[in-house]
């Protein structure tokens, strides 16, 4: 899920956050993704970011 | 007299200050000192530009940005063009724009100061500045695939297919994702039923006919009956 050899999720993997965001455009619960406290954290400020930048829309 | 008493009650606050926190503020100020003259930070600056403009217009535009990031004594490194894209939702009633990131290095304390620029630049929609790790090296993604693919019924299905068939390595037999109705990919039972129609369409006009013919029978039955 990060960056290799950091501990850095990128909003500009359009991909990844698409694959953590619901068909309603919501950012997946942690039940869903099964992901680690600290990485679900990084990836939800990734999807917000992507969300600024229209690279993610954030209704459906 | 309001200013006389605010006289008197100036002297406690300092005395305050420094009883509390008299080391703290020197570590601060050092610390401030430090960052200043040598720590630079990593940052990632994305913008996007209006699509109103020409291409030419476009370029300058970048290399004005660029002149602003250097007028704040940054290095730039990498940069990326990624062109006309389509954005996720209308931003100042527009559909598209220009994007462009700048990978830099930066002092801190310039960072507000860009922004506050960046903020009134007329020709840039959006921007976000970021900061990277360190070790951070610029990644190629998938940019491809289109913002919006609820406009298209078929790419919606097949995702909301992939969307059911997908689960993490580490979801075993502990935990399974709460079964929820709208992961269920909806247009595909639509997509079967239409070819089951399409198969009979000449018998309808048959069936007309002989309705017609069973019609006229019966109105001709019923006619002779009531009278």
């Amino acid at each position: 899920m990060c960056v290799p050899g950091t501990n850095y999720v990128d909003y500009k993997n359009l991909p990844l956050m698409r694959q953590y965001v619901s068909i309603n455009k919501r950012i997946k619960p942690r039940y869903y993704t099964r992901a680690p406290l600290v990485l679900q954290k990084r990836l939800a400020r990734a999807i917000k970011n992507a969300r600024h930048m229209a690279l993610v829309p954030f209704v459906k | 007299m309001h200013d006389g008493s605010s006289l008197c009650y100036s002297p406690p606050v300092p005395i305050l200050n420094s009883r509390i926190m008299p080391t703290k503020t020197d570590t601060t100020v050092d610390h401030d000192a430090e960052t200043s003259e040598s720590e630079v930070i990593r940052y990632e600056l994305m913008v996007i530009v209006t699509p109103d403009v020409t291409q030419a217009d476009y370029e300058k535009h970048v290399e004005e940005i660029k002149k602003l990031l250097g007028a704040h004594n940054s290095k730039i490194g990498h940069t990326e063009d990624w062109g006309k894209r389509d954005l996720a939702y209308s931003i100042k009633k527009k559909e598209h724009g220009y994007y462009y990131v700048f990978d830099f290095e930066m002092d801190p304390s310039e960072v507000p100061e860009l922004n506050k620029q960046l903020r009134i630049t007329p020709f840039v929609l959006r921007y976000l500045i970021v900061k990277l790790p360190e070790n951070y090296t610029p990644q190629k993604y998938d940019l491809e695939t289109p913002v919006r693919p609820e406009y298209k019924p078929e790419a919606m299905a097949t995702e909301g297919a992939k969307r059911q068939n997908y689960s993490r390595p580490g979801s075993g037999a502990t935990h399974k994702p709460r079964p929820v109705a709208h992961t269920k990919p909806m247009p595909l039972p639509a997509k079967e039923t239409v070819p089951k129609v399409e198969p009979p369409p000449a018998k309808p006009k048959e069936d007309l006919s002989k309705l017609d013919e069973k019609l006229e029978e019966l109105l001709s039955g019923g006619d002779d009956l009531n009278l």
